[in-house]
């Protein structure tokens, strides 16, 4: 559940951002100019070296002095300051209404951090957009720059509600077939996903030369599972129901956890997916720290 | 095996033995709702798990039930019974039966078996009872009852069950140990009535259990009576004298015959020879496991003098002293009439018997050899034995001269020989000859022969290998209605045939006493054998000074002009025997000790006999019986056996009334509560 007192752009948490210098692993195109460097080559605004030229190439990019001195054709290649597209992908599942007590729940933490980013992206200039997923994907905003456009996203995630299953394979195969060029996912999620393996579809995103990061916000009991005395635990999103007592788990749930996590964060960087679990226990700009350091 | 309960009612409770399981689920039905992201680490959590937690859940359950179950039984107060007739707890009828052989005089940590018997015997007591009536036993009351039989070998004292605490108590307290032995199926058999029944019966028997006189028996009891056995406490170690045998001639050396028992080497034990009360010898034996035997110096007793041998005592000190009578001083004349005179001396008849005659001459004894023809001539008034040494035809009238001899108290003794020749003395022989000359045969010691004074007196002699004697011709004889056979051939064939003919004794030798037909005069036995059969035909004395064990009649023939006599028992008192036919019978033996007898108007004593506890019936070696080997002897296969020092009284309680469970409950709860704390303490961690 969300937790109303926490705003989805903490003053503290936004100075903090402002400081840090946001750089992407990998070079996006993008269609705003800006500090990133896209790798669309040709016309050149700043030169970046020759290459021989190939019959798909423009006749027009034939560097026609170096022929005059080589006798061979080679064409011009430079780069050009692009804008990124940023694209923040928001799991609303009924698992990230999950808190332990007195924390907040994982969606308003993702949120949290994936505003954060949007924030200061669009200072930045990068195009940013949204999506909101559960067992499909939902609200959707495409990737564009602007502080106008801040306010729309920061405004879809503050709506986001937990409700629903997850469907995250089939949201991350609509948003790959909706996202214009190459886009930087960013995804928050728990990858509870039931039966579905979301990992295909991180495959096909990343056929499309799509980059991908995932921000894994978790409560600490999901971890831990720290608690003590008989629970009748219910599963919220399929309502089936356990009743057991909790310490007799605590040990083999610990193990499996840690198991489940470190496999699943081996199965993304396999993918070349970055990704970094965000405990709702630790201060938040610490997981954003954490993540940065981990995309750049 | 059954289990009843003091307090069955609490058995209602039975059923709380589900709170745990209803708990369980009540507290599972109670558990806190807990929305949580997703059940499939949880149930694969639940899965690793159940081993080491789930199953740990599931047998703390268990423990908890078992633990309400234990409460409840001990709320209820169980008591387990077993074996025949466990029936319910109604008035006990109890016999107890107090072995009073002689064993049950063993001495052990200052008190005798016997007090040990009467002190745990007292429990028992019907006042006692009914006090202890609000205990731990079952409805145990003043409707208890309690019968006693004082056994030996017989019933010395009984009394109906009853719930008079003092004649009971009255009773017990007069037993006194006999000298008898041990024969438990007599007190069975006094006992058997008074449990015949209906209700709760029970018999209890106190004993040494000295094993022999447990064999053999056979006593059914009844259809639910139950059978415990207190076991008195045991010697560790005992040695007893089982024999001491006077001087047989004018050596002046008899034997001491001991025995050792024990867990551990008895090891040297002092003995002391007293005659007349005053010590004479003293020296030691190593008394090993089993019979040992040493010399004791018998020289220079005086004829009739009483003696005992005895070892320094032990816990059992009545089979330390062994009462002996000496012989009495030989004065057997002995005519012998040499049938088969050679001029050779080795080839004479009466060759082998000349030294053996010489030894009865140095004893105080005279002989006389004479030839056939002699003995017209030789009066035999002034002989005491008539030998005829393989005679042949006797010269006219001898016949009727012997027979008269013999009648008026004289014996005689012929041997066979090949110039034997029965003739008119065939009437006066113990066994009739079939005229056929037998060929080789090896010889046994009858059977028989215990029957008669003089094979008694073989037999003490002991350590002769009779089958040693090789006969190789005998004349073949039937042996007569009234004789013994002493000596026989494998097959039954007699050799010695002992008899009496008025007075008189005769004896028959169906062989020589040469080397033509016998190895006999060149055996150990031969010269014994002679003396021993001298002094037999002589009649009279070697009755009159027996050696006896307690319980076996004491016989003899008793001279004219005596018939008015009394027997001195060792315990002071004088009793008549029974006399008939000019002999005395007096079987009340019961005291080991010497019995004189004497007559009623005073003088001298007319003969004495030395009674001592019978070594071969267990009372003189008190080897204890197992229980599985008093189970085999009583027949029963569900015996309490309840060894000193364990308190008889409770533990018969709990054979015949059940026993307590409490205890052991209490420990099972202890367990419970230990194993629920582990697992406990498992599942914390």
């Amino acid at each position: 559940m969300p937790d109303p007192s926490v705003s989805l752009l903490d003053p503290i948490l936004v100075a903090r951002l402002a400081t840090m210098e946001l750089r992407a692993r990998a070079v996006v195109e993008g269609t705003l100019a800006g500090r990133h460097r896209g790798r669309r080559r040709g016309r050149a605004l700043e030169y970046s070296g020759h290459r021989p030229y190939s019959p798909s190439d423009d006749a027009r990019w034939i560097d026609w002095r170096a022929y005059a001195r080589t006798d061979r054709f080679v064409v011009r290649e430079a780069e050009e300051e692009t804008n990124r597209r940023v694209f923040l992908l928001l799991d609303a599942s009924a698992s990230m209404g999950f808190h332990g007590p007195g924390r907040i729940t994982k969606l308003r933490c993702g949120a949290i951090l994936l505003a954060a980013m949007a924030y200061a992206l669009i200072r930045q200039g990068e195009a940013v957009g949204v999506g909101i997923f559960d067992e499909g994907l939902g609200d959707f905003l495409a990737p564009r720059a602007g502080k106008a456009h801040l306010s729309l996203v920061l405004d879809l995630l503050d709506r986001a509600k937990p409700a629903g299953g997850t469907r995250l394979d089939e949201a991350l195969d609509e948003a790959a077939g909706r996202l214009p060029g190459r886009t930087w996912v960013i995804l928050a999620g728990d990858f509870w996903s039931g039966a579905y393996d979301p990992m295909p579809a991180l495959r096909r995103l990343r056929a499309r030369r799509h980059e991908a990061a995932v921000l894994m916000p978790l409560d600490p009991l999901e971890t831990d599972l720290d608690l003590e005395g008989d629970f009748h635990f219910r599963d919220v999103e399929t309502g089936e129901g356990l009743r057991t007592s909790a310490g007799d788990l605590r040990e083999a749930y610990r193990t499996l956890a840690a198991g489940r996590f470190g496999r699943l964060e081996k199965s993304l960087a396999s993918l070349r997916v970055p990704a970094v679990r965000c405990m709702t226990d630790r201060p938040l700009d610490e997981s954003l720290r954490r993540f940065l350091e981990a995309v750049s | 095996m059954n289990l009843s309960f003091l307090i069955p009612w609490a058995l209602a409770a039975l059923p709380l033995a589900l709170a745990p399981w209803f708990l369980h689920r009540w507290s599972l039905s109670k558990a806190k709702p807990y929305p949580f992201p997703t059940l499939e680490l949880l149930r694969a959590a639940l899965r690793a798990s159940y081993a080491s937690s789930i199953l740990s859940h599931r047998v703390l359950l268990l423990l908890r039930t078992l633990l309400v179950l234990a409460l409840v039984f001990l709320a209820s107060r169980p008591v387990l019974r077993w074996g025949r007739g466990a029936g319910g707890g109604g008035p006990l009828t109890t016999v107890l039966l107090v072995d009073v052989s002689a064993s049950m005089g063993a001495r052990i940590a200052g008190r005798t078996r016997l007090e040990w018997a009467v002190q745990e015997a007292e429990a028992f007591c019907p006042t006692a009872l009914a006090r202890s009536g609000a205990g731990e036993r079952p409805a145990a009351g003043s409707s208890d009852r309690v019968g006693l039989v004082a056994y030996s070998d017989r019933v010395e004292a009984s009394m109906p069950p009853t719930v008079d605490g003092a004649r009971f108590s009255d009773l017990l307290r007069s037993l006194i140990v006999t000298d008898r032995p041990t024969r438990l199926e007599a007190a069975l058999e006094a006992a058997i009535p008074w449990v015949n029944g209906r209700g709760e019966r029970a018999i209890l028997v106190f004993t040494d259990a000295a094993s022999n006189g447990w064999r053999g028996l056979k006593s059914a009891l009844p259809e639910g009576v139950r059978l415990a056995v207190a076991r008195a406490p045991v010697l560790e170690s005992n040695a007893g004298v089982t024999g001491a045998r006077p001087a047989a001639d004018a050596s002046g050396s008899g034997r001491l015959e001991a025995m050792g028992w024990g867990n551990s080497e008895p090891g040297a034990k002092g003995w002391t020879l007293s005659w007349d009360g005053r010590p004479a010898a003293q020296g030691r034996i190593v008394i090993g496991l089993g019979p040992s035997s040493t010399v004791l110096p018998l020289a220079n007793v005086p004829p009739l003098a009483r003696g005992e041998a005895s070892l320094d005592p032990d816990g059992f000190p009545a089979d330390d002293v062994y009462y002996l009578l000496p012989p009495p001083e030989s004065r057997v004349g002995v005519l012998v009439v040499d049938g088969s005179p050679a001029l050779s001396p080795a080839a004479d008849e009466t060759y082998f018997l000349t030294p053996v005659l010489e030894g009865l001459a140095r004893a105080g004894g005279r002989f006389k050899i004479i030839p056939i023809d002699a003995l017209a001539r030789e009066p035999l008034n002034g002989w005491n034995v008539l030998m005829l040494a393989n005679v042949g035809d006797l010269p006219p009238g001898a016949a009727e001269r012997i027979r008269s001899f013999v009648e008026e108290g004289g014996g005689f003794w012929a041997t066979a020989g090949d110039h034997f020749s029965p003739g008119a003395l065939g009437a006066l022989l113990p066994a009739r000859l079939t005229g056929r000359i037998a060929e080789g045969e090896k010889v046994v010691f009858s059977a028989d022969a215990l029957r008669n004074p003089l094979g008694r007196r073989l037999a003490e002699e002991g350590g002769f290998d009779w089958s040693k004697i090789e006969v190789s011709r005998w004349a073949e004889a039937v042996p007569g209605p009234d004789s013994d056979v002493l000596l026989a051939g494998v097959s039954g064939k007699p050799l010695l045939t002992v008899g009496r003919l008025g007075r008189g004794r005769t004896a028959f030798l169906t062989t020589t006493i040469d080397r033509d037909w016998t190895n006999l005069p060149a055996r150990p036995v031969y010269p014994v054998l002679c003396r021993e059969l001298w002094s037999f035909l002589a009649g009279g004395t070697e009755e009159a000074s027996s050696s006896l064990t307690v319980d076996q009649p004491w016989e003899a023939a008793l001279g004219s002009g005596a018939a008015d006599v009394v027997v001195e028992r060792p315990d002071g008192e004088k009793e008549s025997p029974d006399l008939r036919g000019g002999r005395f019978r007096y079987a009340k033996t019961d005291r080991a000790g010497f019995y004189t007898l004497v007559p009623r108007a005073g003088g001298p004593p007319i003969a004495r006999a030395a009674v001592n506890l019978d070594a071969s019936s267990g009372e003189s070696d008190p080897t204890p019986l197992t229980a599985s080997e008093a189970k085999k002897a009583l027949g029963v296969s569900d015996l309490a056996w309840i060894e000193s020092p364990a308190p008889v009284r409770a533990r018969f309680d709990e054979w015949v009334r059940g026993r307590p469970m409490a205890g052991p409950l209490a420990l099972f709860i202890g367990f419970l509560l230990l194993g629920e704390t582990l697992i406990l303490g498992f599942l914390r961690k």
